[in-house]
């Protein structure tokens, strides 16, 4: 059982704004119209009830501010009982929007939040936490091409 | 004539003025150039330093944006003259990032600076470590002026400097080549047993890898932040700390060179012997 966390900052993201403008100003990629990106938690759960493991996600969320803060971010969440999809592309209606999805190797930062979660918070249904950088290329005129 | 050298000023870095004093003390001409300067500028120049910092806030990777700036691909080309790149710290990763360490197949980024990693901590770490010479002095820019297997205490501060790769025996090879320039060890030169002798846990305790020509450097540890035996800690096992403990007061003697002097003065007899 997987849940997906999906974090998005509501200030502005002077990162993303920093790849828009070395992608258009240096490599000459002027059909990049914006470069936005997500912070993606996932989450794999015990063998619980889809309910059961939304509500413990949406706690630890509500509670602490481990994998979001409410006064920066905005979070939505998707449980995935079957297990996590495949990196994917979707449509917007500005154009195509190309997802790309960045996991760190050693995924530090994913160890360590699911470290806090088991010991410290004491929530044993969590078994492991990944951390992973959703980066969202909108491409101009993309899907005319 | 003195050897002129640039150090490169790319937003966000913040040890361009004590590399080039540094840099001075070892008898170079060193200028701080910035990186938004024409890059048809740069070509005067002897030799190139990147210095420490935090280029571009470490958007998305440490050195990952700086790398794609012009300035880094005129000292691509005057690299292959065998001019002398050195980048420090955060100009290590610009490096890396930008493909011209190690630089088996040129242009292709080989390795990481990943996220530091040794006795279950990560994140920022500033210390200081031993490096030991891991090459013939000869066969890179900043080790001309150093003794075999010489052992250095020089501060270390950061929170990715763990050389790693996704191709397992790169490392070994490099090793082959002679390309891994320092090694963290103890203070006796003996393989480390961990951290925080390996302060990140990088792959072969690398701390200072070059191109195959050695003229190309990405060294994570601060020689300009142990440039004069005043700022050696004096509670370090190791000579450089007695001498600093020695002469409390002596003004004058703790102005003299200190441990990380060498690897500047070394690119000085670089650019004087080979270019």
């Amino acid at each position: 059982m997987w849940v997906e966390v999906l974090v998005r900052l509501i200030v502005p993201d002077p990162s993303s704004f920093t790849v828009l403008d070395t992608l258009q100003r240096k490599f000459g990629l002027r059909a990049v119209a914006n470069v936005s990106r997500l912070r993606a938690w996932d989450i794999e759960l015990e063998n619980i009830p889809e309910s059961k493991a939304l509500r413990i996600v949406e706690r630890l969320l509500a509670e602490t501010t481990l994998l979001a803060n409410p006064n920066r971010d905005r979070y939505f969440i998707r449980s995935w009982p079957g297990g996590l999809p495949g990196d994917f592309w979707k449509q917007s209606s500005r154009g195509e929007v190309f997802v790309i999805k960045v996991i760190d190797i050693d995924d530090i930062i994913g160890r360590s939040k699911q470290a806090i979660v088991r010991r410290r918070l004491g929530i044993d249904e969590v078994k492991h936490i990944r951390s992973s950088t959703i980066w969202l290329l909108e491409i101009a005129g993309a899907a005319s091409c | 004539m003195k050897p002129t050298v640039a150090v490169i000023q790319f937003p966000g870095v913040n040890c361009e003025y004590e590399t080039v004093r540094a840099a001075l003390a070892a008898g170079l001409e060193a200028r701080i150039v910035r990186w938004n300067a024409d890059p048809e500028s740069l070509r005067s120049f002897d030799g190139y330093i990147l210095p420490g910092g935090f280029s571009y806030e470490d958007r998305v990777r440490a050195g990952a944006i700086a790398a794609c700036e012009d300035i880094v691909d005129v000292m691509r080309i005057q690299a292959e003259a065998r001019k002398p790149v050195l980048g420090i710290c955060n100009g290590a990763q610009i490096l890396v990032e930008a493909g011209l360490v190690p630089g088996v197949n040129p242009g292709t980024i080989e390795v990481a600076l990943a996220p530091n990693r040794g006795m279950g901590r990560t994140g920022y770490y500033c210390d200081w470590v031993f490096l030991k010479l891991a090459c013939e002095p000869g066969r890179c820019a900043i080790t001309y002026d150093l003794e075999p297997e010489e052992v250095l205490p020089v501060p270390i501060a950061h929170a990715q400097g763990r050389f790693t790769s996704s191709d397992l025996g790169l490392f070994e090879s490099l090793q082959a080549r002679s390309q891994i320039v320092f090694r963290y060890c103890r203070s006796n030169g003996e393989t480390p047993q961990g951290f925080p002798e390996d302060p990140n846990g990088s792959e072969n305790h690398a701390a200072a890898i070059c191109n195959q020509y050695g003229n190309v450097v990405a060294l994570m540890p601060h020689p300009e932040r142990s440039a004069w035996l005043r700022q050696v800690p004096m509670d370090l096992e190791c000579d450089w700390s007695r001498r600093r403990l020695l002469p409390q007061g002596k003004w004058r003697t703790l102005e003299q060179a200190g441990p990380g002097l060498g690897i500047f003065r070394s690119l000085k007899a670089y650019i004087e012997e080979e270019l």
